[in-house]
């Protein structure tokens, strides 16, 4: 077991405490690398944890480079802004109409508005819902399915 | 700049050429020379700037559990919450005592009826507040890592493969005699996932992992921090359902169990538990009478 101090832990300082005894056993008994299997394993795992210092710091562009992406990252940012800016307009839409409907319902029937608006105790979505995936299923539509009776509570 | 060669000690008797720090100016390197200033990472970029060292592109991939809850859940969350004329409910909040008496000067403020806490208010239901999924923290404690700090590493780099976001280390706070665990002993990892990675991480956990666990049925449905935010946990054995950890299964011969705690913008648990439905969480049991 490798005994390290308790914080600061990293896999160059594992590496230089192991170096000590594993040198002098390795000498003794001619075992290539010296550590044993656990010692390796975690050392693999901190080299898999630190791998950051791996990578290149900074993308290296050109004048021209720079220029073309910051046109082309502005043109997305405007078409992602104007993706947010429609959704939120048709959600308002529906919402201006749903106050509407139930305002005109609350007008001509009083009785079909209490119905209409009474909340049920929970509200879910349907447990057979999926998130939708890129390719169709194997069987796109399955026509035997019927609602099981647990569903239906 | 006068040179040392040329300087004249006639009533000292010590060398003038004596290599040492010299106190008469010009004082050489009292000016520090901070290399780490050098680099291009000092520049001032901002992060959004590719130039900067912390940018970090972004819209990778398509993410079809958001383009799912654009689509799908956001419209029907509307509509599911939608309540006609409601009117909003203020926020408990500590208040000032009315002042009439002498004894109310200096006074620490009075808690809000009901509750020894704050307790924000609730807004009006309408289109701009749709509850939505803001993060997920994952963490893990490894109770083995007290007698084998180790694990504590192995631990890291677990959450590490499942959350795919560079975890932070836990470490006790506080020491507990009675189950052997000092101060400051590194335990455990936690990992914060926004964006991409989030989005990943939910699919991950409702597709493949939960629908496999053993006997799962469901989370309960009278969880919840009372604000919207649910939290679930995963034993050692769900763990080892994640793809990541399941594609070698010989490089884990212990893993630990995980607590996964999602933050929604919801305001209350129940609208929360009705946002994670939609993306096929399941629930046990009714909810609590006064939840809504």
């Amino acid at each position: 077991m490798l005994r390290l101090s308790s914080r600061n832990w990293c896999a160059p300082k594992a590496v230089a405490q192991l170096k000590g005894p594993v040198r002098q056993k390795s000498a003794r008994s001619g075992s290539r690398g010296g550590t044993n299997q656990a010692d390796q394993r975690i050392l693999a795992q901190l080299y898999a944890l630190s791998a950051h210092r791996k990578l290149p710091k900074v993308l290296k562009y050109s004048p021209e480079d720079l220029v073309k992406h910051n046109v082309i990252h502005r043109a997305w940012m405007f078409y992602k802004s104007e993706q947010r800016r429609e959704r939120e307009n048709a959600l308002k839409v529906q919402y201006e109409c749903m106050k509407e409907a139930c305002d005109d319902l609350e007008q001509v029937s009083p009785e079909l508005f209490k119905k209409a608006t009474t909340r049920p105790r929970t509200v879910r979505f349907p447990r057979e819902i999926r998130i939708p995936t890129d390719t169709p299923p194997n069987v796109p539509w399955d026509s035997s399915w019927k609602r099981s009776s647990e569903n239906k509570k | 700049m006068t040179s040392k060669l040329f300087q004249r000690g006639f009533h000292v008797s010590q060398s003038t050429l004596k290599s040492s720090i010299s106190i008469v100016p010009p004082v050489h390197h009292r000016i520090k020379v901070k290399k780490s200033v050098l680099g291009s990472h000092h520049l001032p970029f901002k992060p959004s700037d590719i130039r900067s060292h912390k940018y970090v592109p972004h819209d990778t991939v398509k993410d079809r559990l958001e383009e799912h809850y654009y689509q799908t859940l956001q419209p029907d969350l509307l509509l599911m919450n939608y309540r006609h004329n409601e009117t909003p409910q203020p926020a408990a909040e500590f208040e000032e005592w009315p002042g009439d008496s002498p004894y109310h000067y200096n006074r620490p403020r009075r808690a809000p009826k009901g509750s020894a806490v704050a307790k924000p208010g609730i807004a009006v239901r309408d289109w701009l507040n749709i509850p939505r999924i803001e993060q997920i923290a994952v963490h893990a404690f490894n109770k083995n890592a007290k007698l084998n700090p180790d694990l504590a590493i192995t631990t890291s780099l677990m959450v590490y493969h499942i959350t795919g976001v560079k975890p932070v280390s836990l470490y006790a706070k506080n020491p507990v005699p009675l189950w052997k665990l000092k101060k400051g002993a590194r335990i455990g990892a936690q990992s914060v996932l926004k964006g991409e990675k989030m989005y990943q991480f939910l699919a991950t956990l409702m597709e493949v992992v939960l629908p496999r666990t053993r006997d799962f049925k469901g989370i309960s449905a009278r969880g919840g921090s009372g604000y919207g935010d649910i939290s679930l946990g995963l034993t050692a054995e769900d763990v080892r359902l994640f793809p990541e950890i399941e594609g070698n299964l010989d490089l884990w011969p212990s893993t630990c169990g995980i607590d996964v705690h999602i933050k929604t913008s919801a305001q209350t648990d129940p609208e929360a538990r009705m946002l994670l439905s939609g993306v096929g969480l399941l629930y046990t049991g009714p909810e609590r009478a006064n939840s809504s």
